[in-house]
This record gives structure tokens, sequence and C-alpha cells, in this order.
């Protein structure tokens, strides 16, 4: 076991401080290696994707949402899913590690060392058994990747080399002078861990290189949007091409700066590009029934429903109803707005419950 | 035909451009910060740890009473305490009174009062509960309650415990009413949360070692305190048998208005991102929570926002008490109309305050008629409650106040051009004609920094009434209603005369007044500018 870990190690250590391995065969240009990088990600989510479509409720599904937690800094979330993962794949590597690894992040090094101490106790692996567990302790991940996979473990193995691989090149890509695709990465990055702000201003520095680049201009756009710098993102998407999402943008952003009037258009272009944009239909039926026409609001209301989790949709619904002297309709929706607000808090409380740091069980 | 047609066109385009050009200009608001030559030195220590306590950001109601009878309304600002003694361990953390000395000029009168406190200070409200002619203090703390008896030698004494009132929970604001009309004040108090020094959660991001304070949705919500007045210098929890005590909210802030003017006064609280309550009172001694119902428990998005101030007044002048709310930027500061029959609409919209104020973070407020012009303008006291919130979201922490004026029922941001300069972590604010002159000031306090003196300067404001009347009381002038209470924005409190502006009039035609005993008095004729005392009997 201790020769499969050291050679995981060793291949990283190779990585970081001799880079020209991997460019022995390989050009060297930020767009490849941040399309090798997305390669091996896309590889890894079709793994996780078919792991999950499997058996959703799976160990392996656990342990990959996990880790794509701790990556997304969600440190609470990663703590109860490795621990999901545990009860049932207590001798699987890694997991303790990634445990590990969530206690650093949050201030409890004392826990962490236990966890690093369980996680190197436990046993090597069967490579008879566990083939592509012991290849990707090994450091062969491209071995890894290009292996049939077709149980879940190796399902799992291959997701987890796959991101080793985009890993891989995405490092190589930050040695590279600073490209608009390091800035892209970034983006994505921060917008994973939800820092709009930070992505907002990686997509300005790509512009900065980049100027006038429509996808890069669009990346801004939306990130000011998911900041909810509705003012920003209007001036970010003033110009860019008429899509459906670049209309939903602009009028929700004009109907978060209560001016429902000038939203309405916006969002009337992005349904007629669009009639499934649901989130369009949500908007456009606030902004009519804020401005007093409740009866044109209902439709698209009652067309976004199948968006509605917390129950806030059906809220509005029974307001355009009453609005419009529609009596027993808007009792109707304000009860199922209670019910979903309920369920919706309870799941919430629930889910907070559940994800409390706690020391190493 | 066609001629006339268009002629009659013309004529009536005439009218109307005409009558545009007539309908003057509502008048401009001015103040002027006058805190320093006041001698109104006051900062609020929150006493802002690494921990984040939640407690940190919530501190400085402001009372607002004429605690000698002078006929000048005086200050009294409430303060934190150390943390996590929760003692006021330093008189940097006293609760602070200023007696108005007159022509502007405040002097401290804190330990001779002997209202310099005791706990983590938030909320305060000021009213004569034994109806002995004196304004009488309750301060609402963490854990720790207090109500003092003004003795009227320029002294209060501490009789909360003889008064049966408890403490043990986080109250954070509190509001005097008669909620069974025996012509006794009884005594409405809001609580927060669940809370002590040992909740430790982190919150942000501890990988990069930012540390924030935690949403409200960690905390568990307290139903509100209801105390009725026995007459005898004690007070009952009622809050069981009134039937609010099953409401558990995260609240911060209650006003009272009778919305659906039955003659009951009824309660509203904010609470922070949960659905508001509307108590309805029953008339029994019983309250029915209706808010949802009535259209005032979230905004028409259906979400709850950071609920924090309120003011439940008339606004667009039809008669019926409408309800502000203060919240986070982002949420705007929802105004629920009252359309009567005890429902509402949200008119944030409507009323133009939501787009003049969605960049906006808000916690005091006053609905108050500043240029005196017959409509009721908004101040806001500004601030985020997240001091790290430039760094997660595009909203700003400290903020300028803000006044949106009110041109016929819909609002306009004039804070430019009425000199609301400062940029601080705005929380209280209360209202009051501080020198006599019609024009009502505002003070604020602020985490961390001096308390402000806002001298209302409002170069052409017009006349104006003001009505020494118990609370509860209801009045109407014109087109114009307003309800006595003492009970203002956030946390915040004012017994001080109801006011009214009244535009060009130097002699009001009419003053109808209802009093909480349902006796009904009409003056006539009344000479505008000055303040009355009318009496139901």
């Amino acid at each position: 076991m201790v020769s499969l870990k050291k050679g995981r190690v060793a291949w990283r250590l190779a990585l970081f401080c001799f880079p020209a391995l991997l460019l022995a065969q390989t050009p060297d240009t930020p767009a490849y290696w941040y399309a090798e990088g997305l390669r091996n990600q896309q590889i890894a989510e079709q793994s996780f994707a078919r792991l999950q479509s499997a058996n959703p409720t799976s160990p392996y599904v656990a342990a990959l949402v996990a880790d794509t937690r701790v990556q997304r800094r969600q440190y609470r979330s990663a703590f109860f899913f490795y621990n999901e993962a545990l009860k049932q794949l207590p001798g699987m590597h890694g997991i303790h590690a990634g445990i590990a690894e969530v206690y650093r992040k949050t201030g409890h090094a004392d826990w962490a060392a236990q966890e690093d101490a369980r996680e190197a106790a436990l046993p090597q692996p069967d490579c008879k058994l566990h083939a592509a567990e012991c290849e990707f302790l090994a450091g062969h991940d491209a071995a890894v990747v290009k292996a049939a996979a077709t149980t879940p473990e190796a399902l799992y193995w291959r997701a987890k080399a796959a991101n080793e691989l985009a890993l891989q090149a995405f490092f190589r890509l930050g040695q590279l002078p600073e490209s608009v695709e390091l800035h892209k990465l970034r983006a994505e990055i921060a917008r994973g861990q939800g820092q709009y702000l930070e992505e907002a201003q990686e997509w300005r520095a790509a512009l900065a290189i980049r100027p006038a680049d429509s996808e890069l201009q669009r990346g801004l756009a939306v990130s000011l949007f998911l900041a909810a710098d509705y003012r920003a993102a209007l001036e970010a998407a003033r110009g860019l091409p008429h899509t459906p999402e670049t209309d939903f943008l602009m009028g929700d952003s004009l109907l978060r700066l209560e001016r429902p009037e000038e939203a309405i258009p916006h969002l009337k272009a992005a349904l007629a590009r669009d009639p499934k944009l649901l989130a369009a239909d949500a908007s456009l039926g606030l902004a009519l029934a804020r401005t007093g026409k409740a009866a044109e609001a209902i439709p698209h209301l009652v067309k976004a429903l199948a968006l509605d989790r917390d129950g806030s949709l059906h809220f509005q619904l029974a307001g355009a109803y009453r609005a419009a002297g529609q009596a027993e309709k808007a009792q109707a929706a304000m009860a199922k707005y209670q019910e979903l607000s309920k369920r919706d808090s309870e799941a919430k409380e629930e889910a907070a419950r559940e994800a409390q740091i706690g020391p190493p069980r | 035909m066609k001629r006339r047609s268009v002629l009659l066109v013309s004529a009536a385009l005439a009218v109307l451009a005409l009558a545009a050009a007539t309908v003057p200009a509502p008048p401009a608001i001015r103040f002027q910060e006058v805190s320093g030559p006041a001698g109104l030195s006051f900062t609020l220590e929150n006493c802002p740890t690494a921990s984040k306590h939640m407690i940190e950001t919530m501190p400085g109601g402001i009372a607002i009473l004429d605690y000698d009878g002078d006929g000048r309304p005086d200050i009294y600002f409430t303060n934190g305490a150390e943390i996590p003694s929760l003692e006021k361990s330093s008189p940097r953390y006293w609760n602070r009174l200023f007696r108005n000395e007159g022509n502007w000029h405040f002097r401290d009168v804190t330990e001779s009062a002997g209202v310099a406190g005791a706990g983590y200070s938030m909320g305060a409200a000021a009213a004569d509960y034994d109806n002995d002619g004196r304004p009488d203090l309750f301060v609402a703390g963490v854990n720790r309650n207090t109500l003092y008896h003004n003795l009227g030698n320029g002294k209060f004494e501490d009789v909360t415990e003889k008064a049966g009132i408890r403490s043990g929970e986080w109250a954070v604001a509190a509001g005097w009413f008669d909620f069974d009309r025996d012509g006794k004040l009884d005594l409405w108090v809001v609580h927060y949360a669940k809370w002590s020094t040992a909740y430790d959660r982190y919150c942000g991001d501890a990988s990069r070692g930012i540390r924030i304070y935690c949403h409200p949705k960690y905390f568990e919500g307290l139903a509100s305190t209801l105390y009725r007045n026995r007459g005898d210098g004690t007070f009952e929890d009622v809050s069981g048998r009134a039937g609010i005590a099953k409401y558990a909210g995260r609240g911060m802030s209650v006003a009272f208005a009778d919305y659906d003017r039955d003659g009951w006064p009824d309660v509203f609280v904010t609470n922070d991102n949960m659905p508001n309550f509307l108590f309805h009172n029953l008339g029994n001694g019983r309250f029915e929570e209706v808010a949802l119902a009535a259209g005032t428990a979230l905004p028409d998005a259906g979400k709850p926002v950071a609920s924090m101030g309120t003011e439940f007044k008339d606004y667009d002048n039809d008669g019926l008490p409408d309800i502000f709310v203060t919240a986070l930027a982002g949420e705007t500061f929802p105004v629920f109309r009252n359309l009567g029959k005890g429902l509402f609409a949200d008119a944030t919209y409507g009323s133009k305050l939501g787009a003049a104020a969605v960049r906006h973070s808000g916690w005091g407020l006053g609905l108050f008629d500043f240029n005196n012009d017959g409509w009721k303008d908004l101040f806001t006291a500004n601030s985020h409650v997240n001091d790290r919130v430039e760094l997660f979201e595009p909203a700003v922490y400290r903020e300028k106040d803000s006044v949106f004026l009110n041109a016929g029922g819909t609002f306009r941001d004039v804070s430019g051009e009425a000199g609301l300069t400062l940029v601080r972590a705005h929380r209280g604010a209360a209202f009051a004609d501080f020198d006599g002159d019609g024009r009502i000031d505002a003070v604020t306090s602020s985490l961390g920094e001096p308390a402000e003196l806002w001298r209302n300067v409002s170069p052409a404001a017009g006349h104006w009434i003001a009505l020494k009347l118990p609370i509860g009381t209801q009045v109407k002038i014109g087109v114009q209603y307003a309800e006595m209470t003492t009970a203002v924005g956030y946390a915040s409190s004012a017994s001080t005369p109801l006011h009214f502006g009244v535009g060009a009039q130097s002699i009001i035609p009419k003053i109808e007044i209802r009093f909480p005993d349902g006796a009904i008095k009409t003056l006539t004729n009344v000479k505008a500018d000055q303040v009355l005392s009318p009496t139901g009997h």
C-alpha cells in the first residue's frame, strides 16, 4: 500500500517540479492546456453522470460530490457527503484524506491529523479485485481513464483520475504567461465557488487581453448578474448578440432594479426566442403583476410553476389571482405556497443540521 | 363639429397645462448636522469581536422623551456592553440620556437620572405607563430588560423586578400601546432568537480566514411577549392568553395602528428573513395573526427579506395606515399599501420607493412630514448588516442616510440635496421637533461612531400643528390621517406630540380626533403652528 501511495505522490511531485515531462510530446500553448483540462473534466463528468444515473444514492456518488464541494469551499456539505460515503465504504482510500482536508480548511488541525492517521492505516487494496484503485493510487491516471469502466467502483476511479488529469493540465496552464484561457479557468473556478465578484474580475482581465470578444463579454455579464450587480450586468450585456439568455438577463436585471416596465420587452423577447425558458416566464409574470397587468401575468406564472421550490411562485400567482378578482384560485395558490414553503424550510433546516462539522467519528 | 372637438381638446389641454403649472413643487427638505456644537457626544459601542457574534450588528435603538417636563424633547441612546460578559464594564458602554437645554444644546444627565443601564441594550420604548404625566422608559436588551419609572425629579427608578418584567431572552425592540383599551398602556416586547455567547458557529470562508456574521437562518426565532398593565405598577404576561406566544419569528421591530379602523390597535412585527407578522386585535384580549392573508407577510416576489425597522402610517393620504419596512440592498424598502377591508398590496414599485431604495440597506426609519407640505416623507438610517459585505456582494457596508420626498404619494430620493453626507454604519433613528420650530428633526446612532443630530433647516417648510394625545388616538386633518404612537422605525421610540404639516394653511378648518376610549372631538378653525393638548372630555 505504501508503495502505491508513494507512486501517486511521486507523480504529482514530478508534475510540479518538472513540467517538461508533460511538454515532451505536447504543444505548450494556453489553448492546448485549457482544452486538455476541459476534455478530462468532461470525462470525469460523464463518469459521474453514469454513476449517478445507475444509483443516485451510491456511496461513490457521495464521495465524488464531497470532492466537488471541497473544491467549491463548501466544507460543511463536503463533510456530510464524505461521512455518508464512509458509512458504506469504510476501507476505501481517499475518504479519510478528504475529511482531513475539510478539517484543515475549517481550522481543526488536530482532527485533521487523526483523519490523516486513519488514511495512512488503511490496508493496501487487493489489486486483483480493485485494479482501478491500485492504478489510481500509483498515479497511473491516464491508464485508469483509458480502461473500460462498467462497475460503480471503476467509474468512480475513472472520474477521479480524469479529474487529476484535468488538474494537471490546468496546473500547466497556470505556469504559462497570463492568457485569456487562464482567466477563463479562474473565472469558472470562482463561479463554482460562488465567488461571483472574483469571477467578474477574471472576465474583465480576459477582456483586457482580448477586447470585444462576445463570449468573454457574456461571461462578464452573467457573473455580474449572479453577483447581483444588476446595473453592471446590464451595462455588460448591452451590445451582446440577442439570445434567449441575454434577453432574460437584461429583463430580469431590470426587474430586480425595480424597472418592470422596461423589463417586459426583454423578457417577451427571451420567450419569443425560447418558449421553454421558464425562468423568463417567472420574471415576466412578476413584472406584469407589478405593473398592474395581473390577468396577463397569470399564464406566465402558471407556466413557471414547475420551477417553484420554495413556494414563491405560488405566492406570486395567488397575488395575481387576487388582483384579477379570482378569489378561489388565489386561495388555492396560497395554500400551495404554504405547503411548499413549509416543506422547503424543513428541508433546509434538516440540511443545516446534517451539515455540522463535528469531531472524527 | 370636428373643429369644435379640436377646440375642446385644445381647451382641455390648456386647462391641464395651467393646472400643472400652478401645482407647486414640494418644498425642499434640508438637514444640517449639529451634534458637535449641540454637545450630543455619544458613540454606540457594539464591542465587535473576532467571533462575530450576531448581537454586535444590532444595537442602537433611540428613545426621545421629555423626561423633565420642560417641553423640550430629550434623547436617550441605548448602548452595547462587553462581550462575552454582556456587562457594561466601563462607562463607554453606558446608555446615555441627554437633556435638551434649548437653543440646540444638550447635556449628558445619565448619572444623575440613573439610567446608565445594565447588560447589552438594543432598543428603547418611552411612554407614560402609570398615567402620572411623566414618560417612563423601557429598555430591551440581550437577556436583560429594564423598566424605568420616571420619578419626576429628574431621576428614574429601576422597577423591572417589582413590575414583573422578565429577562432571559434576546429582546431587540418594544412598544407601548393600549391593546385592551382600559386606559393603561401595555407593553409589547419583540424578541430576535435563541442565542448565547457560547454560540460559536463559523460563518464565512475559513480557508481564507474571512469570518462573517452568520445568516439569520442559523438562529431559532422567538415569540414576542405581551405584558398587560394591571394598573398597580405591575404587569402580567398575557402572551399565551392573547394567542401570540405560538408565533416564533426573528423579530426586529414593532409598530401599532388600527389598520382596519375597528377601533382596536393592531400590531405589525418585522421578522428577519422570515414572513412578517400582522396581529389583528380581535377586541376580546386576543390577537389573530393574519399577515399572509392580509398581504403583509412578504413582498410581492414571495420571498422573505431582512425586514428590520418599520413604520405603520398613512403615506398616501387615503385615511388608512400603510406599512413601510427597511431591508438590505437588493431587497428594496418594501411598502404595503392598505387597500381597506383588511387587505394590503405591495406598493414598493407603485410608490416609486423600490427603484429609489433598491441599492440601500436600511435600519432606522421615520415617516414624517419633514417639509410640512401635507405628505409624509421617509427618512432612513442606512448601512448593511455585514461589515465585510463588500468582499462578497456588490453592496456597501457604511452608507449615508437617505430621505425620500413624498410628492403626492410617490417618493423621490432627495438625500443629496438634503445634505445627508455622513457615511457610517447607521442603526437607530428617532425623530422630534427639538427646537420647537415646527420642523421635524432627526437623530441617528451608528456602530462605533458618533451619533448624528440632523437639524431640519428646510427653507420653505409649510405650516404645522402638533397634538399632545394619548397613544392610540386617531386624528384626521383634511385628507391626512395619523395615529398617536411612540413606536418609531427600528427599536426606537419618540414620546412626542403627533405632528402634521399643513402646507399653506395658517388656519386649519377642521381637526377630527377619536380618542382610544371612543370619545370624539372636532376642533374647527384652529390656528396653525402651535402645540395643542386636546382632551376627550
